[in-house]
């Protein structure tokens, strides 16, 4: 399947109902903006794939592939999920899209996991919490990888953290 | 980035196409309904970040920005990531936006993780299942965050039917427990009804005196493979609840539940469960209890369901000779801290602020009291909540000590915000300590939020720690 292209960002306009009423002219500025408002209905809401990331990382904010739109923090949301509770291994990039590899070893038995596994929205930084049970003790680090997608939203201002 | 704003909530109109064809004049009706659907299409199908939620919330159903759209149930479905698998810490306000605090403990390490964690989508229930395993004993509980975001879709029928209860992984077989005598046991087969209450429960044994105890209960539920549906479209199912207590209170000596549920359904799948707890009684014993709850959903046949329940009280030794055990005769007040009006933390966790020094064993209680004062403004934090003002209670000792009855050294909290609301927090325990040097210590965490101005906030504060007994 072709990727969807638009030649030009679309805007959307909240045209009242008595611009198109009867008795008026159907102008060409009505119907351009209903034009713009289907093309925004089309592209407004979108999940896009954003890599791996770690603790600490930065998740950006996407481009569109539609029509090359870039999306502000406001209108995005991560999701993610767990693909390990270890540290990434060595040569790891953030927002790489391939699957990482992970540290060879752990402290011990998984104990607090998640401890507090968060993805800011309104900055992008990941903040990864776990503990785990070692000899008697709770040995506390910053493990973990997750895999991020930005659940976007233009002309949106979410309510996020 | 600017918000979306529409002026009235847009409708979807199935326009034929023949009413834009070749030959027909176009109308307002036309371009209308074009217009709208061109609206809706833009505002249909949306993710709303709902909050952080734990067990037992609901979720509640979202109002749209871009129209105010208020939706159904059925036009939400909710999806949840893992914040932490530990209970949140006192203070957390369902839906709030910001990560809560988190529990500074938790019983074990992790065993079935997550045991059934779900947000019904129907109700908007939370329901987080989460199990320990620890000296060979797997501990359930409902400890859990998730953060929870609603995929909204209008005009939609998308919510999935309730649950059934979850499935958690069986324990595996539990360590020898210390030989011990039995000394009650209760072994049931084929009931069809509750037995006993909460408020008459049915006695198992009266313990004259403090002595170490265990106490192993199996419970296995019995109904027909009908394959018959309850209202929510689930295999029907018979369930049998079996909770467990003490006229006084009792020293569990590892982190158990009070209650557990095994159950079956028409589908054919039995969940059996159970537990095996030790526990002290006190030195003026205690009279150990039960009361089971049945439920058999319809269209199962009450008749035709059933459950068998067996619990084994063993003695296993004499209570431990830690703390001391002589019955309290009176108690004194040995140390106190009595602070309104502050404005900063005290202390530290790594330089805590010491409340009193005891030598040697003794039984004590410890009493604190929290409150926060917040001016009644109505100001926002930059979540776009109610700024609020909380502060962080913790305490504990220098020494070990041995928490006696009910209750924890988990940190407390007490909040106030801008919009009038107050929680306060207060509590009692005893403990006791053993011989040498015991410092009780504690220390505050104050926290206020913006644009709250910290010089009109404040929080009182009140510790008093009593001697019961040497």
């Amino acid at each position: 399947m072709a990727e969807l292209t638009l030649s030009a960002i679309p805007g959307f306009f909240d045209i009242d109902d008595s611009a198109i009423a009867a008795g008026q002219p159907l102008t060409d500025d009505s119907m351009l903006k209903i034009s713009h408002n289907a093309k925004f209905g089309a592209v407004r809401s979108k999940l896009i794939f954003m890599g791996f990331y770690a603790n600490g990382n930065t998740v950006p904010t996407p481009i569109d592939p539609d029509d090359g739109y870039a999306y502000s923090r406001g209108e995005c949301q991560f999701v993610w999920m767990i693909y390990s509770n270890r540290a990434p291994a060595t040569g790891f990039v953030a927002g790489q899209a391939s699957p990482p590899g992970q540290s060879s070893s752990q402290p011990g038995q998984l104990y607090n996991f998640p401890g507090g596994w968060d993805i800011n929205d309104a900055t992008g930084v990941v903040t990864l919490r776990t503990t785990y049970w070692q000899g008697g003790n709770e040995v506390i680090n910053n493990d973990g990888i997750v895999k991020v997608y930005a659940v976007c939203l233009r002309l949106s201002v979410n309510n996020a953290n | 980035m600017s918000q979306l704003v529409l002026s009235a909530i847009p409708g979807f109109f199935d326009l034929a196409d023949s009413a834009i064809a070749a030959g027909q004049p176009l109308t307002d009706d036309t371009m209308l309904k074009i217009s709208h659907s061109a609206k809706f299409g833009a505002v249909r199908g949306k993710l709303i970040f709902m909050g952080f939620y734990a067990n037992g919330n609901t979720v509640p159903t979202p109002v749209d920005p871009d129209d105010y759209y208020t939706y159904a149930r059925s036009e939400c479905q909710f999806v949840a990531m893992i914040y932490s698998n530990r209970a949140p810490a006192p203070g957390m306000v369902p839906g709030q936006a910001t990560p809560p605090p988190i529990s500074s403990s938790q019983p074990g390490p992790l065993y079935n993780f997550p045991g059934g964690w779900d947000i019904d989508n129907a109700s908007g229930l939370v329901t987080l299942w989460t199990s320990y395993y620890a000296n060979g004993t797997e501990t359930v509980n409902n400890d859990g965050i998730i953060k929870v975001y609603a995929i909204c879709l209008r005009w939609s029928q998308s919510s999935q039917p309730a649950p059934g209860p979850p499935t958690p992984t069986p324990a595996p077989p539990a360590s020898p427990t210390p030989p011990g005598q039995q000394v009650a046991a209760v072994s049931l087969a084929d009931q069809d009804a509750s037995l006993g209450s909460v408020t008459s429960p049915v006695t198992i044994l009266t313990v004259a005196g403090a002595g170490e105890f265990s106490i192993a209960c199996t419970m296995h539920c019995t109904v027909p493979a009908t394959k018959v549906l309850n209202s929510l479209g689930d295999f029907a199912q018979a369930s049998v609840t079996l909770v467990w207590g003490a006229s006084a209170a009792l020293t569990l000596l590892e982190p158990a539940s009070a209650s557990t549920t095994a159950w079956a359904n028409s589908d054919g799948v039995v969940q059996d469960n159970g537990f095996d707890i030790m526990f002290e009684t006190p030195a003026g014993g205690a009279t150990i209890w039960y009361y089971t709850v049945w439920t058999v959903e319809s269209p199962l046949s009450p008749g035709a369901c059933s459950y068998d329940l067996s619990i084994v009280l063993d003695q296993v030794s004499p209570a431990p000779t830690t703390p001391s055990t002589p019955p309290p005769t009176s108690s004194t007040q040995i140390g106190a801290v009595s602070l309104p009006v502050q404005t900063a933390s005290l202390g530290t966790a790594a330089s805590p602020v010491a409340i009193v020094t005891v030598e040697g064993s003794g039984r004590f209680t410890i009493t604190w009291t929290l409150h926060c004062n917040a001016p009644d403004s109505g100001v926002l934090n930059s979540n776009g909540l109610y700024a609020e003002a909380f502060v962080t209670l913790a305490w504990g000792a220098s020494a070990p000590i041995v928490i006696l009855g009910a209750g924890d050294t988990e940190p407390a909290s007490a909040w106030a915000d801008s919009n009038g609301s107050v929680w306060d927090n207060a509590s009692e325990l005893s403990f006791g300590t053993s011989a040498g040097q015991t410092t009780i210590w504690y220390y505050t965490t104050w926290v206020v939020q913006s644009p709250l101005a910290p010089a009109d906030c404040s929080y009182d504060l009140n510790i008093v720690i009593d001697q019961i007994s040497s």
